[in-house]
């Protein structure tokens, strides 16, 4: 009995949790706009009339965005600190900090995406190749 | 943040799939390049830019899909928050959250809600930066009212007055004007006013033998002749194989019409149209080799000599030529192709 009280209590606490995020999410408004997200969601199928649900969708996603984003300033700061470690320079701790695709696509393989960005454009396929593998 | 007009510059190959969408696209750029910005960095290569706001509304479209199959597999339409959180445990499982490995536990107090409630106390607000309309505007179109809603009889019993009407027949009949847009086409009246009346159909019939000077596709096809084009200049081999072959009678009539045809310069062709003999000796000849793998694919067609002799050493001494002084030719080129490629991957500001 008592545990049954305490579970049901816990779960009100969690509804009232819920209640309350979404509540406060009519006053939040997120960076990605609710008519962007509403129009992919549209375009996957979903139906939902209430904003507070595009809401939630849009403050997800950008969650994840900046999560990615996070990651990424960390392997270009990583990489700062190893180039300046190697030249010794300081004027290179002043460069600024641009995303590149190999830092986004360090973060984002962590979170499955693979995107792997073409190292080089070949003309013909025997460029660069090692003159052992040429010979006919 | 870059401007707008180099923002726009993707590959041919891309834009075409993005043709539908790039207001969508431009404008998750925007939101992904604020939500960045925020988080710390200054600027931005364009394709990566592009690349993470794809992947940002590849996300969103992934939730509703998710969402929208939970709702309906509880036999839903309509998608409530449960469903959303129950998507968002799905497609965040394996970055992990709070609460992952429960079997039992409620959706409310899922780890998810909570990691995103923490998120919106402890994050700043940004707003985005421009004021969207609702998209997409979906155009109003205008039916066509049905026999009853106009108020009229359809004219013969066997139609149905719930029918939309006929159009009204002069819009089809008289002989307008067409301008280059329109698709459907007006035809000349007499014989084809009895048409729409005899089959009761109400699109108008094309009569293919009205050259419209409107529209270049329904001209009559032209005969030979009689335009003036200009004259296809033969490579010489061929005119000395050829007299026995097919191609002589073409050749003999490309040499008649040379003469006549002296006054035209349809393309952007710098030679000159007499006679095809004096066209082929004032060019050089077109040298083209085909080999199998790495021996050069070249096709050297250069206004001076000296390509011509260059081109020639290329194929004399081919056994001579040693190949590895021929890679390490191209080397250095390929190499400057890469440093351009990455030097044309301009910082996004």
């Amino acid at each position: 009995m008592n545990h049954n009280q305490q579970s049901n209590e816990v779960r009100h606490d969690d509804e009232n949790a819920l209640s309350d995020f979404l509540a406060s999410l009519t006053d939040y408004t997120p960076t990605i706009p609710d008519e962007l997200v509403e129009h992919y969601l549209a375009k996957s199928g979903f139906q939902c009339p209430d904003v507070r649900l595009t809401r939630l969708v849009a403050v997800a996603a950008q969650k994840f965005v900046s999560d990615i984003a996070i990651d990424a300033l960390q392997h270009c700061k990583a990489r700062q600190a190893a180039v300046v470690r190697d030249k010794k320079d300081k004027q290179q701790k002043e460069k600024r900090l641009i995303m590149s695709m190999e830092d986004l696509s360090k973060a984002l393989q962590e979170y499955g995406v693979n995107v792997k960005h073409q190292e080089y454009f070949a003309d013909n396929p025997s460029a660069g190749l090692e003159s052992a593998s040429r010979d006919e | 943040m870059s401007d707008g007009e180099s923002s726009k510059e993707v590959e041919p190959c891309v834009k075409k799939r993005r043709k539908n969408d790039e207001f969508a696209q431009a404008i998750a750029r925007i939101a992904v390049g604020q939500v960045c910005e925020s988080v710390g960095f200054q600027g931005f290569q364009q394709s990566a830019l592009d690349t993470f706001s794809d992947v940002a509304c590849k996300y969103v479209s992934e939730i509703g899909k998710v969402s929208g199959f939970y709702a309906g597999l509880a036999g839903r339409t309509e998608c409530n928050v449960f469903d959303v959180i129950q998507g968002l445990e799905d497609l965040n499982l394996s970055q992990g959250f709070v609460g992952a490995s429960d079997r039992d536990s409620c959706l409310s107090g899922s780890g998810i809600v909570k990691d995103l409630s923490q998120y919106v106390n402890l994050s700043e607000e940004i707003a985005f930066a421009y004021s969207i309309p609702s998209f997409p505007v979906v155009k109003e179109r205008k039916s066509t009212p049905s026999f009853l809603q106009a108020g009229e009889t359809p004219p013969t019993d066997d139609i149905p007055p719930w029918l939309p009407m006929f159009l009204d027949p002069k819009t089809h009949t008289e002989e307008t004007q067409l301008m280059p847009e329109q698709k459907v086409l007006d035809p000349p009246s007499s014989k084809l006013e009895q048409l729409p009346a005899r089959n009761g159909s109400a699109f108008p019939v094309v009569d293919e033998h009205v050259d419209n000077p409107f529209n270049p596709f329904l001209a009559v096809p032209l005969q030979p002749g009689e335009k003036e084009f200009s004259v296809v200049s033969l490579p010489a081999k061929l005119k000395e194989e050829d007299v026995v072959q097919n191609h002589s009678n073409h050749v003999s009539d490309l040499d008649q019409s040379g003469p006549t045809n002296q006054a035209v310069k349809k393309s952007s062709c710098d030679t000159k149209v007499g006679s095809g003999m004096v066209v082929l000796e004032s060019r050089p000849q077109v040298q083209m080799k085909f080999q199998m793998g790495k021996k050069l694919l070249s096709s050297a067609s250069r206004p001076d000599g000296k390509g011509k002799e260059k081109v020639a050493t290329w194929f004399m001494n081919d056994e001579v030529w040693d190949k590895k002084e021929k890679r390490k030719e191209k080397l250095p080129k390929v190499e400057m192709e890469i440093d351009e490629h990455t030097g044309n991957d301009s910082v996004v500001n």
